[in-house]
């Protein structure tokens, strides 16, 4: 802190003159060092900033009490060798002049770079807003999750003696409950442990927080969140001590939390809005039921390596107790827990994509700042007369390098301001546009803190910006201007140097458009790739067909509901599974591990998939071989079971499945059927073997059913109520959705992202071909009389478009492979933004080819429209 | 030029001449008798207070002395600053010039008084 302080106050004593400096300078830096590390050694490190930052406005007070004794002393000579205090301040406004004198210059430079600050400080809000910021749980940095998917609870009640490097852990289950009111509704609930709350910190608004007696007799409590207190029940302080209907069970709400405490996204999910206990006097929860994520606050010294360590140890003792859970074939453990901080499992895949957004807004910037410097420097070319002048009548080359910065600087935070509204309505479209699966987007907003690196960005810009065209204006040689004689290849130099410009900024919008275009391919890919099933006349209703149904009912009210929905007119099939393909998330449940025999063969792990009849029919999936589900399958005794093609093909190679016997956990089943693969868990998501068993025998635990409909017309949910409330009166109805949008729905981030980066390339495309435009027009006009000359001495006039179409061209074209180039060892990273983006796809680098070259012709026609039509009368006259 | 020409001092310079008053100071330690004198009433930073030292070198009030000791000192404290006998008027006549509205601030009665102090 004293390093950096000191440096500071060393940078501002420069505000002060220069006789001061010499005679005490070094003394007033040694003597505010020397304070700064005596007020941090004896009271702290607030008292230590504290003086630090007396000590800098100690020489801005000074500063500016020597500037107006400065110009009391020699009011209005202003010499170009006075200390920077007193000559800032004429410098900017002499500045401000120059910004007013110009304002079409003025205007086309702050738009484009605030529409480059806006895109940036955009992005930055959410990069700060999701990455940056410690997550609100008192010591956020000793938090750990144990990975490796959900674990069971007699796992975290395990944990909890075993692996001291844990002080306290807590596990947590996000799910779907249901309000059995009338009408039902669908709640985002949580299953919470003891010591989950106080581990966060969350302080209740209302009421209090379940006690710990009710955490160990699984006590039929609840708290809201304040977002669902407000949404759902309108604020009612008397909500505390209600009993609602939970899954059909009375729940006593007992409190509400408070509005600042945010549910732990990598834990539970985000907007959960119903807190219970997890009951532990649950059966259910054995070995076989992992729902739970755990959370650990590492002990006082210890570090998340002891934990690994511990919770390792724990795994081979698992693996050796429990082998058919815990185990791989060898015996070793099939999982070793290892625990994340919580804020990595948080952010984690949230990271990569957003970084690339940030790339591609900075990339953006820049382009802008090209722009901004090509304007910049046409007009120091047409300044370029009274600059000599101001030369000749003394003005030093610091000065006037200095003037034009400033001036830079002042268009920058311009543009600045402009970008933090831009930023303002960016953030509110991208929070109204994410999918809602970005971590704490909630928390997202152009603060303060983005505000001041927004400044810093916008002072950043306009010294980039700015710099090479202040630095070509002051070299000015004035007499040669002044003659009107400057050389020839003085502005060759400069016509070079503004080309290079055009050509970074096609390199760095080439980089984007290769980038976005790969994006974009990669993701109409995944947009085509074939689900398994036919989404069109496809819905899924969300039914629970009642928690306090007795397991072995349940499979008789899906034949019921079955039954009553095919009898609904233009109902052409229905069926039922845990869940339909592409919805799994949150803590829907879809299928669970297993393996299956056939001979000396085995399959493991797959996926198993309970499901009714009528199912795939429903879903309008294909069969390789063989059918579905009948009501009347088991007729001869023997269970039918349905296999994908990965698991056809893994398990029996060449031999025909269907009609075999195979074996699952011990019960001989027969293959009925052979369905083409269905992507259950995303069009990205690779494919895995997969049974399906029919649902009614498996006396399954899950009464939250989804049922697939195929149908012309759908009624609507209220209907479905009446008509299901006839055939089973405790069953839920709560969603029903066209399996077009469930599946739009899975690729909503990969969509989401694929747009932000096209609309940066884009506007990057369109900001790189005005500024080619602008340069060879602004070349083009300069050389008129020349052109003219050329004309009238018989030159063809084809021949002189060509050349400067041409000229357009081969900078895009370095432009263009340079981009490429940068681009080539970054590509892999954008496989986290769409998995399987390939920009060595021959489409993509034609699109490529074939954008920048319309860009380029785009640019280029206009001023070889002027070329075109040079009149050599009026050009010569 | 007598000493009454540079009243009214600015209290960073009138501080300074008082705790010069008791002898010879480095910079640090004019600080740091500021500091335990009066506290934080008056904010002095390395910068200003070299800058007024720098005015009252010039203007007659305080010169550069010798340093008690010749050993290398940290840089801060090399220079040591005493004041000059019209430095030592001044202040005295600053102070005389205080006293005198503090008279008339108590008359009054802005300033409480304590029984016996005042006359």
């Amino acid at each position: 802190m004293t390093g950096f302080s000191v440096a500071v106050y060393r940078l501002l004593l420069r505000l002060l003159p220069r006789s001061f400096r010499r005679e005490y300078g070094a003394e007033s830096v040694a003597l505010f060092r020397r304070t700064v590390r005596e007020a941090r050694q004896t009271r702290g490190l607030r008292r230590a900033w504290t003086v630090a930052v007396a000590g800098w406005a100690g020489v801005v007070r000074g500063a500016l009490e020597e500037g107006s004794e400065l110009r009391r002393q020699r009011r209005g000579a202003l010499s170009g060798r006075g200390h920077l205090g007193a000559t800032l301040g004429a410098t900017a406004s002499q500045a401000c002049k120059a910004v007013v004198r110009a304002p079409g210059l003025t205007v086309g430079v702050v738009a484009l770079l605030g529409l480059g600050i806006g895109a940036t400080v955009t992005v930055l809000s959410v990069v700060d807003g999701v990455l940056m910021r410690a997550l609100p749980y008192p010591e956020p940095e000793r938090l750990g999750v144990v990975t490796q998917s959900a674990h069971a609870w007699p796992d975290v009640l395990d944990w909890r003696d075993t692996v001291p490097a844990f002080d306290s852990l807590a596990a947590a289950s996000g799910q779907v409950l249901t309000l059995t009111d009338e009408p039902p509704q669908a709640i985002a609930g949580a299953r919470v442990s003891d010591g989950f709350f106080e581990m966060l910190g969350a302080k209740v608004a209302l009421g209090r927080l379940p006690t710990l007696d009710e955490h160990r007799q699984g006590g039929r409590v609840a708290v809201l969140s304040h977002a669902a207190w407000e949404r759902r029940w309108g604020a009612d302080p008397a909500i505390v001590g209600r009993t609602l209907p939970v899954d059909g069970h009375p729940v006593e709400i007992v409190g509400v939390l408070s509005a600042s405490f945010v549910a732990p996204h990598a834990l539970t999910g985000p907007g959960v809005e119903l807190w219970v206990p997890i009951d532990p006097t649950d059966p259910e929860l054995d070995r076989h039921d992992r729902s739970f994520r755990v959370v650990g606050h590492l002990a006082p010294g210890a570090t998340l390596e002891q934990a690994t360590e511990q919770l390792r140890a724990r795994a081979e003792v698992f693996a050796r107790d429990f082998p058919g859970l815990y185990a791989q074939d060898d015996g070793s453990p099939s999982r070793t827990f290892p625990p994340i901080s919580l804020e990595e499992a948080t952010t984690g895949d949230a990271r990569s994509p957003l970084l690339i957004l940030l790339g591609g807004a900075t990339l953006l910037l820049l382009v802008a700042c090209g722009n901004a410097a090509s304007l910049l420097l046409a007009r120091g070319t047409a300044r370029r007369g009274e600059l000599a002048v101001r030369r000749a009548l003394g003005g030093g080359r610091t000065a006037l390098l200095g003037q034009l910065l400033t001036e830079s600087v002042l268009l920058a935070l311009l543009a600045g301001v402009v970008g933090l509204g831009l930023a303002a309505v960016g953030v509110e479209l991208f929070r109204a546009f994410e999918p809602g699966e970005l971590p704490r987007v909630g928390d997202v907003a152009v603060d303060l803190r983005v505000a001041a690196a927004a400044l810093a960005l916008s002072l950043l810009t306009g010294l980039v910006a700015g710099l090479a065209p202040a630095w070509r204006a002051s070299r000015t040689a004035p007499a040669a201007v002044l003659r009107r004689a400057e050389t020839e290849t003085g502005s060759r130099v400069a016509r070079v140097g503004s080309r290079g410009l055009v050509a970074a900024e096609a390199a760095l919008a080439s980089l984007l458009l290769v980038g976005s275009l790969t994006v974009v391919r990669g993701f109409s890919e995944l947009v085509t790739v074939d689900p398994g099933f036919t989404a069109e006349g496809a819905y899924a209703v969300d039914i629970n067909v009642g928690r306090d149904l007795p397991e072995e009912q349940r499979g008789a009210a899906v034949e019921r509901i079955r039954d009553r929905v095919s009898a609904l007119p233009g109902v052409r099939a229905v069926g039922a599974g845990l869940s339909v393909p592409f919805q799994i998330s949150g803590g829907r449940r879809c299928c669970w591990r297993g393996e299956l025999h056939w001979n000396d063969r085995e399959l493991d792990p797959l996926w198993i998939h309970p499901i009714s009849a009528g199912y795939f029919e429903a879903l309008g999936a294909r069969f390789r071989s063989g059918r579905g589900f009948a009501p009347d399958d088991r007729s001869d005794g023997v269970s039918p079971v349905i296999l994908n093609a990965a698991a056809a093909d893994e398990l029996f190679g060449s031999t025909k499945a269907l009609g075999q016997t195979v074996r699952f956990s011990s019960e001989e089943m027969r293959v009925a059927g052979v369905v083409e693969d269905i992507r259950h868990w995303g069009a990205d998501q690779p494919l895995e073997p997969e049974i399906y068993l029919p649902y009614e025998p498996m006396g399954t635990w899950a009464s939250g059913l989804t049922f697939a409909v195929r149908a012309g017309a759908l009624p609507s949910l209220e209907e479905l109520r009446t008509v299901l409330a006839e055939v089973v009166p405790r069953a839920i109805v709560s969603e029903l959705r066209p399996m077009e949008t469930v599946l739009a729905e899975s690729l909503a981030r990969q969509r989401f992202y694929t747009l932000v980066l096209s609309v940066f390339a884009g506007c990057a495309l369109v900001l790189a071909g005005a500024g080619l435009a602008g340069t060879l027009l602004y070349d083009t006009r300069r050389r008129r009389h020349e052109l003219g000359i050329r004309v009238a001495l018989g030159a063809p006039v084809a021949g002189l478009v060509r050349r400067v179409v041409g000229r357009g061209l081969g900078t895009v074209g370095i432009g263009g492979a340079l981009g490429l180039l940068v681009f080539w060892p970054l590509r892999s990273h954008l496989d986290t933004v769409v998995p399987g983006a390939d920009p060595a796809d021959p489409w993509t680098l034609l699109g490529f080819g074939a954008l920048l070259l319309a860009a380029a012709l785009l640019a280029a026609w206009l001023p070889a429209r002027l070329v075109a039509r040079t009149d050599p009368v009026r050009a010569l006259r | 030029m007598q000493p009454t020409d540079h009243l009214p001092l600015s209290p960073r310079d009138f501080l300074i001449l008082l705790v010069l008053a008791d002898g010879p100071l480095h910079g640090y330690g004019i600080l740091a008798a500021v500091e335990e004198r009066i506290g934080d009433e008056v904010p002095l930073d390395p910068a200003n207070l070299y800058r007024s030292l720098k005015r009252l070198r010039r203007d007659g009030l305080v010169d550069e002395a010798k340093p008690p000791t010749d050993e290398e000192a940290p840089l801060e404290q090399r220079r040591y600053f005493a004041l000059t006998g019209l430095g030592r008027a001044v202040a005295a006549a600053e102070a005389a010039r205080l006293d005198r509205l503090t008279q008339v601030a108590r008359l009054s009665r802005l300033l409480e008084t304590g029984e016996g102090v005042a006359g």
